[in-house]
């Protein structure tokens, strides 16, 4: 398993607290990459203005972190392009009852 | 569009004492309540309204349950709203303890007829509620932003303030023997603007925000919710002087608005749960769905009322019976379902994410209490409001005696949750 799969592995154990689905299958996490050691993902939120926002993002950095070394991954949030419930894993389609 | 500078919710959070006090202290008062109803059924089946212990009943509810309860979610969600820090966490814990002094004396003036309790607990009742209405506009001011949330939260308030002195009046008016020739006119005028002025207000105000959010529907609070906005305070102002100077006309055409912004409001709310992407509701929002079912039958009840074809004291007291503790009281206890589990989570595992598995806010509530208080809080309300309407107190005490169970379950749902 190579480093982005580790970390999208890592990323599926964060998981949002009020839907309890992981946001990897909810279709949050727009890009994982690796340069250089260092690990930048780009990740959306279900709501702006989600008050669970920096809880989510410090659980995916921690979750990074793990496989590429403390201070070395770096979350960045964007609403560009909103978060598409499509995006979502039929595992997770299935759990909020949207299938 | 990389996210605006979104401050970190830890950063703007109260610590989680000050809105936790209020909540569970809200819970004991709506316990209490239904308690209350139980021992009061006989008043109630009389429509004996105006009696002082109906008076301290509803009192317990209105102000121990439901404007705790506000005050308690204000100080957790403003921050949320305005994303911006409570002005004066102290002052809010401060508050507490002088909101909770003034309802339990107040509640025992009207129980036990002891009319200088009755005034004094007035002092304490405004103290807390200009420190509680200082405190959140001090927040809006340095939040430097408004939304139509905020507006909806800040005319609340101004209506609490209108109704609180109107209380004091009338509490004062007691005390004293001054016989102020028509205290029913300003006994009207308090209830209307505390019901719909500051509950509805602030309840509506707040559910357009977190229902659609819980849901997953990103329907945009947009015309429909500025329109409920502005027939509401027409209601309550035009009602309000209708009733203050018995103009029957005005009267109906504020009660007529009242349902107008009920309808849009209900147009808002039935957009946002066709557009769901989350279909399956928990059991929180299985409670407040269900107190609307409550306020829709209070409706019917003020129809009646508007239209004359309900003209009874047994009319009155079901519709007010249906509206508060059917509506107001049962969302409420829906969303505590949300708000209290978010509050320990954030509390005790926001920090652990990406480290180790943490609970989600669904698993923290009891699914066995939460049923057993969906299902009692609303066979309860429903069969005591019918209680109510025919005038059968046997019937009261038994759907009373239910209430009381749900209650019982939803506080140690409630505690349990806290205790983990």
């Amino acid at each position: 398993m190579d480093e982005k799969e580790a970390i999208l592995e890592n990323l599926k154990g964060v998981e949002d607290p009020e839907l309890g689905v992981n946001i990897v299958d909810l279709g949050m996490i727009y890009e994982v990459e690796i340069e250089g050691g260092e690990a930048r993902i780009v990740m959306t939120l279900t709501t702006m203005g989600c008050p669970m926002h920096d809880a989510i993002v410090r659980g995916a950095t921690k979750a990074a972190e793990r496989v590429v070394g403390e201070g070395k991954a770096h979350v960045t949030l964007t609403f560009d392009p909103p978060w598409d419930p499509e995006r979502m894993s039929n595992a997770a389609k299935n759990k909020l009852g949207t299938i | 569009m990389t996210a605006p500078n979104m401050q970190p919710s830890s950063a703007t959070a109260p610590a989680i004492g000050l809105p936790l006090k209020y909540f569970l202290t809200g819970a004991f008062f709506y316990l209490f309540a239904n308690f209350l109803v139980l021992i009061e059924a006989d008043l109630l089946a009389q429509a004996l309204f105006p009696a002082l212990q109906v008076k301290a009943l509803t009192h317990s509810l209105t102000l121990g349950f439901i404007t705790m309860l506000i005050m308690g979610a204000s100080y957790q969600l403003v921050p949320v709203i305005l994303e911006t820090k409570i002005w004066s966490e102290r002052l809010g814990n401060i508050q507490y303890y002088i909101f909770t002094i003034g309802v339990v004396a107040l509640i025992c003036g009207f129980y036990f007829g002891l009319p200088a309790e009755l005034a004094a607990s007035t002092l304490f009742l405004c103290t807390a509620v200009a420190i509680f209405v200082t405190n959140i506009l001090m927040t809006a001011k340095k939040a430097g932003t408004s939304n139509l949330t905020a507006r909806y939260l800040k005319t609340g308030l101004f209506y609490l303030v209108t109704a609180v002195t109107l209380g004091t009046i009338l509490a004062i008016n007691i005390f004293t023997g001054y016989d102020i020739s028509d205290t029913q006119r300003l006994l009207k005028a308090h209830v209307i603007t505390a019901m719909l002025g500051f509950i509805l207000m602030t309840l509506i105000g707040v559910s357009l925000k977190l229902i659609p959010m819980f849901a997953l529907s990103h329907v945009k609070i947009g015309r429909t919710a500025e329109i409920t906005y502005y027939l509401l305070n027409g209601a309550v102002v035009v009602l309000f002087f209708g009733l203050l100077m018995s103009i029957p006309v005005l009267v109906a055409l504020g009660g007529a608005t009242a349902f107008a912004a009920l309808f849009t409001y209900f147009y808002q709310m039935y957009l946002s749960h066709a557009k769901r992407k989350r279909r399956n509701m928990d059991i929180g929002i299985r409670h407040s769905v269900s107190g609307v079912i409550h306020l829709i039958i209070g409706m019917v009840l003020g129809a009646g009322i508007l239209f004359g074809w309900a003209a009874k004291p047994a009319h009155y007291t079901a519709f007010a019976y249906f509206s508060l503790f059917g509506f107001v009281a049962i969302f409420i206890v829906g969303q505590m379902h949300k708000i209290v589990p978010f509050l320990v989570w954030f509390a005790k595992y926001a920090d652990k994410v990406g480290l180790e598995p943490v609970p989600n806010m669904v698993e923290m509530v009891d699914k066995r209490l939460g049923e057993i208080s969906f299902w009692l809080l609303n066979a309860g309300t429903l069969l005591t409001g019918i209680g109510i309407l025919i005038g059968n107190v046997e019937l009261i005490r038994m759907s009373a005696a239910l209430l009381l169970i749900g209650s019982v379950a939803f506080g140690a749902n409630m505690l349990m949750i806290v205790r983990r």
